[in-house]
């Protein structure tokens, strides 16, 4: 069902787009360093936290025939969302008052590498790769379901289609705040935008200390006793999709869920800056054009 | 989210916060195109765009607060009530099929949607006297109303007004007929008449014949 788009040139202004680039939360440069092409990137150096950071890029309208699409990038996590229709539906089961999504993931072949990849030669390969693209694609689903104001397009569906192009374990977060941008983009009314954070909570050392890990690589997150992801609905401040991986104890998820809502939040600002100044470029262009 | 609200020609996105409480005493708030109100009662954007605040005239108490897209055509759909124009697939002894190009002025190319006109649907008066191959053929345009959502195959649609039917339909020579009255259409050309549910024109062309 997903489509892989022709790659095509998109016009950008260079060093004029604020949030094409930015860091957030607590940070650190050593892994993900933004190069000199990517300007414009934010240090925001918060938080006593002396933990991994994290890198994060958004962009919108990346996508040619898309009617709306975005690229996010999360450390090693990256991906592409588009959005077509709202179109006729095809399926009798979506047919109703509301509108209906289908949403799809797609796992590029090159998404996972190294050892994440697990053994090429497995037979299993293909079949783990569906696996996890149901169940992304499940949770986008749950997550900006109650985002978009299904109201307005009755009986047609939205098509949202996410490539994942790589997956550094923070696709769970990346996809649905992706999806919510390309939606943005394409101009199909929302409630609200949807902002996902992951955090993960390292509880090896053993000694009773807990340690929190804001969006965790893969590698961290073999190292987590567990991994919290949260989708945000920050307007109303309404959490739409929460899953926690592996086992956390009770006193310990309310401090995760807390620092998985200031991520989402965090997260939030650099998306509405991000389509902020996206609007404010077209509007110019618009009055330019007038006069 | 910050709690403030928006300014009057901000740039706001999806959730931004446009007037906090929709109904009080003094003022009446409602959302236009591109906002809505929440279950609490405030007025908050749908789409990106800017801010406008419009009032009624004659009634200053009332506001309503839409936000203005920069360049993107906005998402329409078929609802029940809009008028569509569409190209006619295929005419049955009961029914037309027809292909919506077109929501109110806005096009929607590629997304599919399909419509269709029942013999009792046609016209408002002498519905059992109506037969389909004297209404529409495949090909024509046609300007008609949505009545109904209709199955999970095609919208339902109605041409049962003066202003409804075809509006522009080529001849059996190939050449674009001329409208001469409701139920007739006369090529230019050959000069055959050929018959058809007509919208009303500003003027038939030729009504003398």
């Amino acid at each position: 069902m997903a489509t892989l788009y022709r790659p095509r040139v998109v016009r950008r202004a260079r060093d004029e787009t604020p949030s094409r680039g930015a860091r957030i939360g607590p940070t650190d440069a050593r892994s993900h360093k933004p190069s000199g092409a990517r300007s414009g990137g934010i240090d925001t150096e918060t938080e006593e936290n002396e933990g991994p950071k994290t890198f994060v890029e958004v962009d919108t309208g990346v996508v040619g025939g898309a009617a709306g699409s975005a690229y996010v990038k999360v450390n090693g996590t990256r991906v592409l969302c588009s959005v077509r229709g709202p179109r006729a539906i095809k399926k009798s089961s979506d047919f109703g008052d509301e509108g209906a999504l289908d949403c799809t993931v797609r796992l590029a072949p090159f998404a996972l590498y190294g050892e994440a990849a697990g053994p090429t030669s497995s037979r299993n390969v293909e079949t783990r790769r569906i696996k996890r693209e149901q169940m992304l694609s499940g949770a986008l689903l749950r997550a900006i379901k109650g985002s978009i104001r299904l109201d307005r397009f009755p009986k047609s569906v939205l098509e949202i289609d996410a490539l994942v192009l790589s997956d550094d374990g923070a696709a769970p977060a990346v996809i649905p705040s992706c999806a919510s941008l390309a939606i943005a983009d394409s101009g199909v009314e929302m409630r609200d935008l949807v902002a996902c954070a992951q955090v993960g909570v390292s509880d090896a050392a053993g000694k009773g200390v807990p340690s929190f890990i804001s969006s965790p690589t893969l590698a961290q997150q073999a190292a987590c006793s567990s991994v919290m992801t949260m989708a945000l609905l920050p307007a109303s401040e309404t959490i739409s999709d929460l899953t926690i991986k592996g086992t956390v104890s009770h006193s310990l998820a309310g401090e995760t869920s807390k620092r998985c809502f200031e991520g989402c939040i965090t997260l939030h600002r650099q998306m509405r800056e991000h389509l902020v100044a996206k609007a404010e470029q077209a509007f110019a262009d618009l009055e330019g054009e007038e006069q | 989210m910050s709690a403030t609200v928006a300014r009057v020609g901000d740039v706001v996105v999806p959730g931004s916060l446009l007037c906090v409480a929709a109904q009080t005493e003094v003022a009446k708030a409602e959302a236009g195109a591109g906002a809505y109100v929440d279950g609490r009662g405030a007025v908050l954007a749908s789409v990106v765009g800017k801010l406008v605040v419009s009032e009624p005239k004659g009634e200053p108490a009332r506001k309503i607060f839409s936000v203005q897209t920069a360049s993107r055509k906005p998402k329409v759909v078929p609802v029940v009530g809009s008028t569509v124009t569409c190209n006619v697939t295929k005419v049955t002894p009961r029914f037309a099929l027809l292909d919506i190009v077109c929501v109110g002025v806005e096009s929607v190319p590629g997304s599919g949607f399909r419509g269709m006109v029942r013999k009792e649907n046609v016209r408002s008066f002498e519905i059992d006297r109506v037969e389909m191959h004297n209404s529409f053929r495949p090909g024509d345009v046609v300007r008609a109303k949505v009545v109904s959502l209709g199955t999970a195959r095609s919208y339902e649609l109605s041409t049962a007004d003066k202003d409804l039917g075809v509006i522009a339909a080529m001849g059996e020579a190939n050449e674009p007929l001329i409208p001469i009255s409701f139920e007739e259409m006369k090529c230019p050309v050959t000069g055959v008449i050929e018959k058809r549910k007509v919208a009303k024109q500003d003027s038939f062309a030729t009504l003398d014949k």
